[in-house]
């Protein structure tokens, strides 16, 4: 990842960082009350469970998520990174 | 947080008896692991258990703080836990507040402690909230040196990293996980029943299934159903929604309460505590303290801080749903709750929590005023951290000039001086932009940083030259300003007092010292009082050795109660009476305290304080007459001395001390090419006197030897200390000797013992070759019988001798600090003396012997010596310094 950025600087193209969307899922349908907490991501009921999917543009993000997901007691299903923007 | 008691109270909430669970609790491992999600009831259980155990096992319980970043709160609180469910509290020393904080040494020091307190459970309660990896780190360290007889519950959200994994494979470790803390259908009944509800078997099975047995959603369930009219209807409904447990439930309960009640819930769920007055104050209503105590009353999610009723704060999972509930609700409102808690908080003096909500409303005036007023206070309380970690955030997010100030400050606390050059630099320049009204105390703050910065670096003339700012002292005064000026009063003379004691106005320095002192003591700040204490021993020493080691003594004391041995304040002690144990000829004892002292000081060495420690260096080694070493000590300090000040007194001194080697060790050119460069000043000095003596002597020359002392042992010309008159009377005796004045020369001796006795002057003796004098001396005709005799069994090497290092026994079931103790038992020194060898509290020495007394079955220090020799822990034997 840094290597690739090093290169296209110095290839001098002017280029943003590629930022990582992840989706978590979370076991349980999720109400407004609690999606409040993940503002920044967005939200789908998926058999029950619930998909919060978006841009977590570095692992600090990703881990502040995840201890918001413990401290509001949700149980965590998976957590994947399924593209760059 | 003042008031936070542990273990949490659980209210009214119900225990229910877990026999499964305890029975794991009960198995006698030493590390119990309690790990689950949120609300599964971690805390109860230990809890409960804890208590039905009554004082068969006694235990501490401390809980980290909500994103803690103080590992000294955390030590310090365990610390305070630990002494206070012991019948007495003498066996574990207590920790104070510092500055500057070192876990290592704290940790070692409870390890120890813990070893002589025999059975206890130590709780630590929110293992998850360590964020920060240094404290996981102090942590494993501490668990993993801990006696056999110290049992660990740890109770986490997640696995905590803890290197635990070979304890496990000793089988030392039990766990509870979250299947196994989760309700039975059975248990489920019962904590239903106990809040007066009854369902059909068919409504249990369905509520035990849609909450999988977790606790807070049986709890959340009962209080819902409290005030439902159909309680079988409810988990019907509630079967029946998809949406998450907690969400669902948390709705209900919302949904069932009266609306002030309501409101009151949903918008102080951004504090961490709330009282009756933050509540009222957040909600527009009256009334919440009754309501505080009801909910407490009624369910375990209220949790009282105190038993007095005033403060509660919620459970964590609890508060974290409320806060989703006023994000969704009322998010706009968010800023203007935090702006009003901010100022509500720091009307009333709970700064570190005003600060964290004046950062979160945004408010960057009230961050930057809050931090410029509470800066030394909240150091002063051992805060650095949370306070750096508030700065941090602050500084990212403003660029007030009060910032820049508060960042000045914060790096001389174990940071870098340059950095605090530069932020001071740069907050004097921006000084103009700071509103009127925030002015005068951020002068101060500027000024107290400017001395302290000075002194720290030697530059000890701008001090002196450094106007004090009119705003300091100017009237009126509010409330904030005197509560501030406390602190940095205290502060400021402290800093003018060490200068000025070090430029040669001792008088104007033990004044301004003392004045910091007796401040110190009124606010209760030990830590700026040691530290005042420490350069008024300092300042001591010009005038007796005796007193100056006594205050030395006392502030070791001291910084060994609080905790602070390792930090610079005791180092500098150790250089004080280091130097006073120099004086008194006590090399040995002297060079164990500057060894010492050098380990505290590795990192910290102010220019005063490494002149001292160097000249004393410089002494030992030239009794020694290892006069190379000596000169390089010299050096040294004269470096240092002259750093001080562009013409200090001192400089001269550890030249004149070099020189007096390089005589010894033959030297000549360098001598004469010093003595040269000389001005004329200078060559007036006593000292310098000494040392053209000392080269005549050398070469024979008696007469040019009296000649030059002529001035120093008549007049006492340039004669700043007695120290240099015993010394040149000594080489005028010598001088005398050579020329067979015998009379004046024996008068010379006896007018040397005359000003050494009272302060026991010992050291000139020792490195002047006074063996010949002092044989010959009279004894019939000295008053000074006594001292004479010490002084030749000095000479004779008694003392020296004594410091043969203590290696470690091989003896394993006494500790470290025991065999220390009990090497002292066979001397007649008292425990009171024993404590001073060794630097700790008399309390400690007398723990430490009746442990040792157990351990060897021995009823008296006799018999302990007689039974330790048979064993052979007395091999290395220390001499009574």
């Amino acid at each position: 990842m840094r290597s690739h950025t090093i290169t296209s600087q110095a290839r001098g193209i002017v280029k943003k960082p590629a930022i990582p969307i992840y989706e978590i899922r979370l076991r349980g349908v999720l109400g407004g009350t609690l999606l409040s907490a993940f503002p920044t991501l967005t939200a789908a009921a998926i058999d029950s469970d619930t998909v919060l999917s978006g841009e977590l543009p570095d692992q600090a993000a990703l881990f502040g998520v995840l201890s918001l997901i413990e401290s509001l007691g949700l149980e965590l299903l998976g957590v994947q990174q399924v593209a760059r923007t | 947080m003042t008031t936070r008691q542990e273990p949490p109270a659980n209210g009214r909430a119900t225990i229910i008896d877990r026999h499964r669970l305890v029975e794991v609790l009960n198995a006698g491992t030493q590390f119990i692991l309690v790990t689950a999600p949120a609300g599964s009831g971690k805390t109860i259980l230990v809890k409960s258990w804890l208590e039905s155990q009554g004082a068969t096992r006694p235990y501490a319980w401390a809980s980290i703080e909500r994103g803690e970043l103080d590992p000294q709160r955390f030590w310090s609180t365990l610390v305070t836990r630990v002494r206070q469910c012991l019948p007495t509290d003498a066996t574990v020393d207590e920790l104070a507040p510092a500055p500057a904080f070192n876990a290592e040494l704290v940790i070692a020091r409870l390890i120890a402690d813990l070893e002589l307190v025999g059975i206890l459970t130590i709780v630590i309660d929110d293992v998850h909230e360590v964020k920060r990896t240094g404290v996981l780190e102090q942590l494993t360290s501490f668990l993993g040196r801990l006696p056999s007889s110290t049992q660990v519950v740890l109770i986490s959200r997640h696995d905590p990293q803890l290197g635990l994994h070979r304890r496990r494979l000793e089988g030392q470790v039990s766990e509870i996980r979250l299947d196994q803390l989760r309700f039975t259908v059975d248990e489920s009944k019962e904590l239903l029943a106990a809040a007066g509800i009854t369902l059909s078997d068919n409504g249990l099975q369905l509520l035990h299934s849609r909450t999988e047995g977790w606790v807070a959603g049986l709890r959340l369930a009962a209080v819902s159903m409290a005030a439902h009219p159909d309680p079988e209807r409810f988990v019907v409904d509630f079967s029946g929604s998809e949406r998450m447990v907690a969400e669902y439930l948390m709705a209900e309960v919302l949904d069932s309460l009266p609306s002030d009640v309501r409101r009151l819930l949903v918008n102080t769920s951004i504090l961490d505590r709330v009282n009756g007055a933050l509540g009222d104050l957040l909600t527009g209503d009256a009334g919440t303290e009754g309501h505080l105590s009801a909910l407490a009353e009624a369910c375990g999610f209220v949790i009282p801080l105190d038993t007095r009723g005033e403060w509660f704060r919620f459970h964590h999972l609890f508060a974290d749903l409320l806060a989703a509930e006023l994000r969704h609700s009322q998010a706009p409102e968010i800023p203007n709750l935090h702006m009003a808690a901010a100022h509500w908080l720091s009307e009333h003096g709970y700064v570190l929590e005003a600060i964290t909500h004046a950062l979160a409303a945004d408010d960057h005036a009230l961050v930057a005023s809050l931090l410029v007023e509470h800066y030394f206070s909240l150091m002063l309380d051992g805060r650095q951290a949370t306070v750096r970690s508030l700065l941090d955030t602050a500084v990212s997010r403003s660029d007030a000039p009060e910032l820049a100030a508060v960042l000045a400050a914060d790096e001389l606390i174990g940071g870098s001086l340059d950095q605090a050059a530069a932020h001071l630099a740069l907050a004097e320049h921006r000084a103009p932009e700071v509103p009127e009204d925030r002015r005068r105390r951020f002068e101060i703050m500027l000024y107290v940083t400017r001395l302290t910065l000075a002194r720290r670096i030697g530059d000890f003339q701008s001090v002196l030259d450094a106007p004090q700012p009119a705003a300091l002292f100017a009237e009126p005064l509010s409330n904030e300003d005197i509560a501030m000026q406390s602190d940095a009063r205290a502060l400021i003379l402290m800093n003018l007092g060490i200068v000025e004691v070090w430029s040669g106005r001792r008088e104007d320095g033990d004044q301004h010292l003392t004045a910091a002192e007796d401040i110190a003591r009124k606010i209760r700040r030990p830590y700026l009082e040691v530290s005042c204490q420490v350069h008024r021993a300092q300042s001591l020493t010009w005038s007796s050795f005796a007193a100056a080691r006594s205050v030395a003594e006392e502030v070791i004391a001291t910084t060994e109660r609080h905790g602070w041995q390792n930090d610079p304040v005791a180092g500098a002690a150790l250089v004080v009476l280091g130097s006073c144990l120099v004086a008194t000829g006590r090399v040995a004892a002297a060079e164990r305290a500057f060894r010492r002292a050098e380990e505290t000081l590795r990192s910290d060495l102010e220019p005063a304080v490494g002149f001292v420690l160097h000249t004393g260096h410089g002494i030992v080694n030239l009794v020694k007459a290892n006069y190379a070493q000596a000169i390089t000590s010299f050096l040294e300090a004269e470096r240092l001395g002259t750093s001080l000040a562009s013409k200090s007194p001192l400089a001269l001194m550890s030249r004149c001390a070099m020189l007096y080697s390089a005589v010894l060790a033959n030297e000549t050119n360098l001598v004469q090419k010093a003595l040269d460069e000389l001005t004329e000043a200078e060559r007036n000095s006593g000292e310098v006197r000494e040392v053209i003596a000392v080269r005549s002597l050398a070469n024979g020359d008696a007469h040019g030897a009296l000649a030059v002392l002529k001035a120093t042992v008549t007049e006492a010309i340039g004669v700043h200390h007695r120290l240099v008159l015993i010394r040149s009377l000594l080489l005028d005796a010598r001088a005398r000797y050579m020329m067979d004045e015998v009379l004046e020369a024996q008068n010379s001796v006896e007018r040397a013992l005359d000003l050494a006795e009272a302060d026991e002057l010992i050291i000139p003796f020792l490195f002047l070759e006074t063996t010949d004098l002092l044989k010959r001396h009279p004894r019939h005709q000295t008053a000074h019988g006594g001292f004479l005799t010490l002084i030749q069994d000095f000479l004779s090497g008694r003392e020296l001798d004594g410091d043969g290092g203590h290696p470690r026994s091989v003896a394993v079931s006494l500790s470290e600090t025991e065999l220390r103790v009990l090497r002292f038992l066979p001397t007649n020194l008292s425990s009171a003396e024993i404590a001073s060898e060794i630097y700790v509290s008399v309390n400690t020495v007398k723990t430490h012997m009746r442990n040792i007394y157990t351990k060897l079955g021995a009823h008296s220090r006799s018999q302990t010596v007689e039974y330790a020799r048979n064993l052979s822990l007395l091999s290395h034997t220390v001499h009574a310094g």
